[in-house]
């Protein structure tokens, strides 16, 4: 790109040194009225007019940097050779030194090259070690009653901490140890305070504190010595240095890090009001739960006082008594149906083995009168003996008939009675069978024309009883008309 | 001490007796005895933060001069 001159005009004929110089000066100042340059200070030279000379370097350049006496002085923090700076200002060129260079108005410190070199090492380091591993951060209790504060006792910080726990969590106590933050007594102060820190029972937590800061000021952080205090704490450590975006080693070893003093402070305490909350929240949870159990289980009681079911459970009871001897009662009649029907079957045989033993005997005593007519014929002495012989064998065979024939029907009988006690009622429940009565047991339902759709009926059991309820009634004996179907 | 050191625990043993609680299934005499226990830990919970009032002590790193101090 060819740089057109300020007046436009371009000709053959040469520029001055001056008129050079000055166009460049404009077109650079035109062109790079505000930047920021990144490099790190070489040939650092603090003049006595108060402006500052330097380079900006990299690996293969060189830029001149000066800062004006007012700029320098606001800068607060002393540039020196090795620093890594960011600078801002405009880029120009100066004609009495035939350079071009930046006038920085700001600067920032970005790091020092030898410092971020340690500060790498260390941190290699301790990762190596597993300081700074997940799983070795600890949780910070949750409703700590003593929090040890450690940070110099000068400065806003720690009253800012102190603040914050105050309005948070005023539950706890705090213990300030106090300690250098910055110099060169700082690292031993800070192990110092961790080895007294270490001797009080209880604490909570830890807070490590420092308020913000240029690099150095927050390098006590980074030291080895503290980054192990920090690591090797009895009690939890929370740190809080500088502003959110320093991170020191400190930071990396410690069980939380907090953006700032404050901040530490809050993750160091719960609010008082979210707690008092939460003890409010649970103590009405508690009151409902044990209010809704109680209810409950009252009503169940009540429930079953007052249900139709209660009194139905009581006039079951006292209705099974009841039926009970209603049921042996008729069981009694039924028993005695049978047994006297039996006893009239016996009496009907006693009649009919009589009435052929009267026949039998009939026709013994018309043979015999034959015989005596014949007897009488001959020899009477000798044929009434004979006769007599030939009546009492005939008796006795007639009567060994007659008791064969009684044993024989006999035993008939007593098969009979056995085939008739399957018709116990038990007996046949026991085979399957069942049947209804009223849910009271007070009537026996044997006709389905006993009982409409809705009734309820009881279901007698073997060994029990079920209350049902008829949903639908269905006319005729199926299995009945099968059967005769099929014989049809 | 004893006081504060046991704040942590009664709100632990509080959210425990509301979950159980919570689960049902709590026999009527436990039920009592667990609601009496959590309003007694919630009143003594209660107690501690109205009654809280931050107390802060300080210490110097150098144990020594602490001791001369003192």
């Amino acid at each position: 790109m060819v740089p057109s001159l300020p007046d436009g005009s371009f000709s053959g004929d040469p520029y001055t040194v001056s008129e050079i110089t000055e166009a460049l000066r404009q077109h650079l100042e035109t062109e790079f009225p505000e930047i920021s340059v990144i490099g790190e200070i070489a040939n650092f030279k603090a003049h006595s007019s108060g402006h500052y000379y330097f380079s900006l370097r990299d690996e293969s350049n060189l830029l001149r940097v000066v800062v004006f006496r007012r700029y320098a002085q606001a800068a607060g923090i002393e540039p020196e050779n090795g620093m890594l700076l960011i600078a801002t200002g405009r880029i120009s060129h100066y004609g009495g030194s035939g350079q071009t260079q930046l006038i920085a108005h700001t600067f920032l410190e970005a790091g020092r090259g030898g410092m971020e070199i340690e500060y790498n090492r260390l941190l290699r380091q301790l990762m190596e070690e597993g300081l700074t591993s997940h799983d070795r951060k600890r949780s910070i209790p949750p409703y700590p009653s003593r929090i040890v504060v450690i940070t110099s006792p000068t400065g806003a910080v720690i009253n800012d901490i102190l603040q914050t726990i105050e309005r948070r969590w005023p539950v706890a106590e705090v213990v300030h140890i106090k300690v250098d933050v910055q110099g060169p007594r700082a690292e031993n102060s800070i192990i110092s305070a961790f080895d007294v820190s270490n001797r009080i029972e209880e604490a909570d937590a830890v807070i490590l504190a420092r308020g913000g800061g240029s690099t150095e000021d927050l390098w006590t952080f980074n030291l080895e010595g503290v980054a192990r205090a920090v690591s090797s704490s009895i009690h939890p450590v929370i740190t809080g240095i500088g502003h959110e975006i320093d991170t020191t080693v400190a930071d990396f070893v410690s069980d939380l890090r907090a953006a700032t003093p404050t901040a530490a402070a809050e993750l160091a305490t719960p609010s008082i009001e979210e707690v008092r909350n939460l003890v409010d929240e649970r103590m009405d949870d508690l009151a409902t739960l044990y209010r809704r159990s109680s209810d409950e289980r009252l009503q169940l009681l009540q429930y079953i006082l007052r249900s139709s079911a209660f009194p139905a459970i009581v006039h079951r009871l006292e209705r099974s008594e009841l039926i009970t001897a209603d049921l042996s009662g008729r069981l009694e009649n039924w028993w005695d149906g049978i047994e006297s029907e039996a006893s009239n079957r016996i009496l009907s045989c006693s009649v009919r083995l009589g009435k052929s033993l009267e026949r039998s005997l009939r026709i013994g005593e018309s043979s015999l009168a034959a015989h005596l007519e014949k007897i009488s014929r001959y020899d009477p002495t000798a044929m009434i003996s004979t006769s007599r012989e030939t009546v009492t064998r005939f008796i006795s065979t007639v009567r060994m008939g007659v008791e064969a024939d009684l044993k024989l029907k006999g035993k008939d009988l007593r098969e009979r009675t056995r085939a008739l006690s399957g018709l116990h009622p038990l007996e046949v429940l026991g085979r399957g069978y069942t049947y209804c009565t009223s849910p009271g047991g007070a009537r026996v339902i044997g006709r389905s024309s006993d009982i409409v759709t809705g009734d309820e009926v009881m279901v007698h059991f073997y060994d029990g009883g079920a209350l049902c309820t008829v949903e639908e009634k269905r006319e005729g004996v199926p299995w009945r008309k099968k059967r005769a179907s099929k014989s049809r | 001490m004893a006081k504060k050191a046991s704040f942590e625990e009664s709100i632990a043993r509080l959210e425990q007796i509301v979950r159980r609680l919570e689960e049902g299934e709590v026999p009527l005499e436990e039920s009592i005895k667990l609601y009496e226990e959590g309003m007694k830990l919630g009143n003594k919970c209660r107690k501690i933060l109205d009654e809280a009032d931050l107390r802060i002590k300080q210490l110097s790193d150098r144990l020594e001069d602490e001791g001369e101090e003192g």
